[in-house]
């Protein structure tokens, strides 16, 4: 899959703007320069919140594989996490394809309830690997879907290829939990949920089109990350709000009383698991979106400066 | 440190009002008549202190079997500042029922229910009282005051002295004693404390121990309040001591820096035997229970451990599932059985922690821990559920709920177990063995049940993948795909009439 060109059709009211007449960033130098600079156009085709995450969710809905390999993957997870020893409760499954690093913050969750303290260190770093080829997977067979309308064979190589780059983002979680999670105490209670929720926010906007990239571009990673972030910080795109918008309200669901399956048991109720499959499915959904839009925008993420990119070819 | 400037006390007993003179001969009949089963009660019921004695075992090997039934209850409205302070654990004194409020000891018939007698008592934490032997007599050892706090505590409930040093003296605390059957002072004085105690009274022998909010461990002699030592626990001390084998075991709570740990003292001496800072991130720990040379205690990072009596060193650690830290480990029969505040009940071995069977009633379980009557755990919760579970399988056998009322503190009393309830009814209650109730073996949530599982998950997963895919096809359609190949041509601005087909 390459970074051809493409097109959206104009279904779901969505307007399709004149393209920016390409600029050649000016040159800056300095501390993460490749990070901070450049900034493209306001003038972005990139589609509107809602369009996203309509295309998202009607893209795994409509593709058979999603519906049923993500039914499948949660069940067969859930039977090998139950004969680790996991006890439940059953509803923080809502998580399990959450994207990094939502679904990192569940990784560890499960880790430390497995494993323990001491043993959790261990357990943290299987289920991050493990999610990173879940991401790496899903992503893959979401850009075959975007781009061709199906879901083949075809997007397991891309996937495999992708898996240093999920793996990446999947570590960075982390580091954005452990972050979080070490600032929060010092600011109090308030300012300390603000940070851990902005943490996750954060860590969404910067890095949820990584492995995107690495799929539909064959990039590096150095190069998969730092053009995330560009894509990321495209102006006037919306990009902060989708990533709040996938954020708060899945925190929401992990905190809320009395959902279904909010106790301990290894059994779960037929409205529990109906309520874990369709949560975990928005999360695909929500992968759907991110992919949709960073593939619409692609043409428009400027490439890193030519220090940058010097200093990545000789990577 | 006794003091002199303790307040007055005044006694109420319960009123029998229009007595005849044939009441008094019934009632000397009934008692000669119920002597012989209230001794071979006390003779296997002994229920002194929280959680059974001073090593806080939690256990008896017999008493009322389940199926319950309600056998009475025991009014006592929440008081205090803000009405929310209720009673302490109880314990047995012979047939009486004796409970800690925060105005008042009280003590109601084991058998009904009924008040028996009623002490004034300075306001303070509604702690678990301890009872004893001492020179031919039983005396009820309890502390009352809350020191410093709580700020809009009024420090007694009825005319008191002043202090005597000073009017900016915080409202003190004490260790009081009172004659069991009388109900008059035991002491000269009441123990003049440090500070405000929340651990209750602890009684080895002849030897009461207490501690205080700032750490102060005390040793006070049961029959004459004399302070035999205090020393420093080195940090707050609010689970109550635990004594076996010679020795006092306090349970120091950690904060934002620090850890939880343990402190021994000899019981004769005070000298510190030993400090243990718990490992991991334990801040709070639970009372200990002391048996065979091991202690057993739950800590707030979701772990039950074990340490060695004699040198502190842990000798094993388990994680439980509950959040916050779970109860005082019980001790019966070779068995180690624990409650975390989640509701889940483990059995666990006591010399390896291994998981033999764990139970969750998922219901909150707080301030409250577990006891084993004969063969079966008995669990109060938050939601006033009473649950049976049967100790050699872990199956629940039997389970009352009254939603709305807390119930805590189980204790056997007897033929019956007594509990605290909260809630409008608060109070006391009191269970009997029910023979007409029905018993049930109902295996733990946590047990796998492959037909239940797999049924489950299709009866949801069958419908919704059906409904999802026909309705996300038929979008699909609609939609489109996602992007075009592109020709080179203009986008096609919405709204001119050529856009409308799939492309």
């Amino acid at each position: 899959m390459t970074n051809r060109k493409k097109k959206r059709p104009p279904s779901g009211g969505y307007r399709e703007p004149r393209p920016a007449p390409a600029k050649d960033p000016a040159p800056r130098r300095g501390f993460l320069d490749q990070f901070l600079t450049p900034r493209a156009t306001a003038d972005s085709a990139m589609p509107k919140l809602r369009t996203s995450v309509a295309r998202g969710c009607v893209t795994v809905a409509g593709i058979p594989t999603f519906v049923i390999g993500t039914f499948a993957l949660l069940f067969v997870l859930w039977v090998i996490l139950v004969a680790l020893g996991y006890q439940g409760p059953f509803a923080t499954f809502v998580s399990a394809l959450a994207l990094p690093p939502l679904g990192t913050s569940f990784d560890a969750t499960l880790a430390t309830s497995i494993f323990g303290l001491q043993g959790g260190i261990v357990g943290i770093t299987a289920f991050v690997l493990f999610r990173g080829v879940v991401i790496a997977l899903l992503t893959a067979a979401v850009v075959e879907a975007l781009d061709t309308g199906r879901v083949t064979r075809a997007s397991l190589p891309s996937g495999l290829r992708a898996l240093p780059v999920s793996l990446a983002t999947s570590v960075i979680g982390v580091a954005f939990l452990t972050l979080s999670s070490f600032f929060a105490p010092l600011l109090g209670p308030g300012f300390g949920i603000l940070i851990q929720v902005g943490g996750l926010v954060l860590g969404v906007y910067l890095f949820v089109f990584a492995p995107v990239i690495a799929v539909a571009e064959r990039r590096t990673l150095p190069d998969c990350l730092t053009r995330s972030m560009r894509a990321a910080r495209l102006p006037g795109v919306g990009n902060l709000g989708m990533a709040a918008l996938y954020v708060i309200p899945a925190i929401a669901i992990i905190v809320a009383p009395g959902k279904p399956g909010n106790v301990i048991g290894v059994n779960p109720t037929a409205a529990a698991w109906a309520f874990v499959l369709v949560v975990n499915l928005l999360h695909v959904a929500m992968l759907a979106a991110f992919a949709f839009r960073y593939l619409a925008v692609a043409d428009e993420v400027p490439e890193a400066s030519p220090r940058a990119r010097a200093a990545d070819r000789r990577r | 440190m006794a003091s002199s400037d303790h307040p007055g006390r005044r006694v109420r007993r319960a009123k029998r009002a229009g007595r005849a003179w044939w009441i008094p001969t019934l009632g000397a009949a009934a008692i000669l008549a119920a002597a012989p089963l209230a001794l071979a009660q006390t003779a296997t019921v002994d229920w002194s202190q929280t959680q059974g004695g001073a090593a806080h075992l939690g256990s008896v090997t017999s008493g009322p079997e389940p199926p319950f039934r309600e056998a009475w209850r025991a009014e006592q409205p929440v008081s205090g500042p803000g009405h929310q302070y209720g009673l302490s654990a109880p314990i047995v004194v012979g047939d009486v029922v004796v409970a800690v409020g925060p105005r008042a000891v009280v003590g109601v018939s084991g058998q009904d229910g009924s008040l028996v007698w009623s002490v004034d008592r300075r306001f303070g934490p509604s702690v678990a009282p301890a009872a004893a032997l001492a020179d031919g007599r039983t005396v009820i050892l309890y502390t009352e005051g809350f020191g410093t706090g709580p700020p809009e505590a009024s420090p007694t409930p009825s005319p008191s002295p002043t202090p005597a040093s000073g009017s900016d003296e915080a409202p003190p605390s004490f260790l009081v004693a009172i004659d069991a059957e009388t109900q008059e002072p035991a002491w000269d004085a009441p123990l003049r404390l440090e500070s405000v105690s929340r651990t209750g009274v602890t009684i080895d022998g002849d030897t009461a121990f207490v501690a205080d909010r700032l750490g102060t461990v005390y040793a006070v002699d049961v029959a004459t309040g004399e302070l035999r030592w205090s020393e420093d626990a080195g940090g707050p001390v609010t689970a109550p001591l635990s004594a076996a084998d010679g020795t006092v075991v306090a349970t120091v709570q950690g904060d934002r820096t620090t850890r939880a740990r343990l402190a021994a003292f000899d019981a004769a001496t005070g000298d510190l035997d030993w400090r243990q800072e718990v490992s991991g991130a334990a801040v709070y720990g639970s009372a200990v229970s002391i048996d065979g040379g091991a202690i057993f205690a739950g800590f707030s990072d979701q772990t039950v451990r074990s340490f060695d009596l004699g040198d502190g060193g842990e000798r094993w650690a388990t994680r439980v599932n509950g959040l916050a830290f779970v109860g005082i480990p019980v001790v019966s029969d070779g068995a180690l059985l624990v409650v975390d505040a989640a509701g889940q009940v483990y059995r666990l071995d006591p010399g390896t922690g291994e998981r033999v069977w764990d139970f969750a009633l998922n219901e909150l379980v707080v301030r409250s821990s577990a006891i084993a009557i004969g063969d079966h755990v008995l669990v109060a919760t938050v939601n006033g559920d009473l649950a049976a579970i049967r100790a050699d399988d872990g199956r629940l056998v039997w389970r009352r709920g009254e939603p709305g009322a807390v119930l805590r503190n189980l204790t056997p009393a007897g033929d019956r177990v007594v509990g605290v309830t909260g809630g409008p009814r608060a109070g006391l209650i009191a269970f009997a063995n029910d023979p007409d109730g029905r018993l049930v073996s109902i295996v733990s949530p946590t047990e796998p049940d492959p037909a239940s599982l797999v049924v489950n998950y299709l009866l949801a997963a069958v419908p919704l993948a059906l409904l999802l895919i026909l309705g996300g096809r038929w979008l699909l359609g609609r939609m489109g795909p996602a992007f075009l190949e592109d020709d080179g041509t203009e986008p096609l601005p919405v709204g001119s009439g050529s856009e409308g087909g799939d492309p």
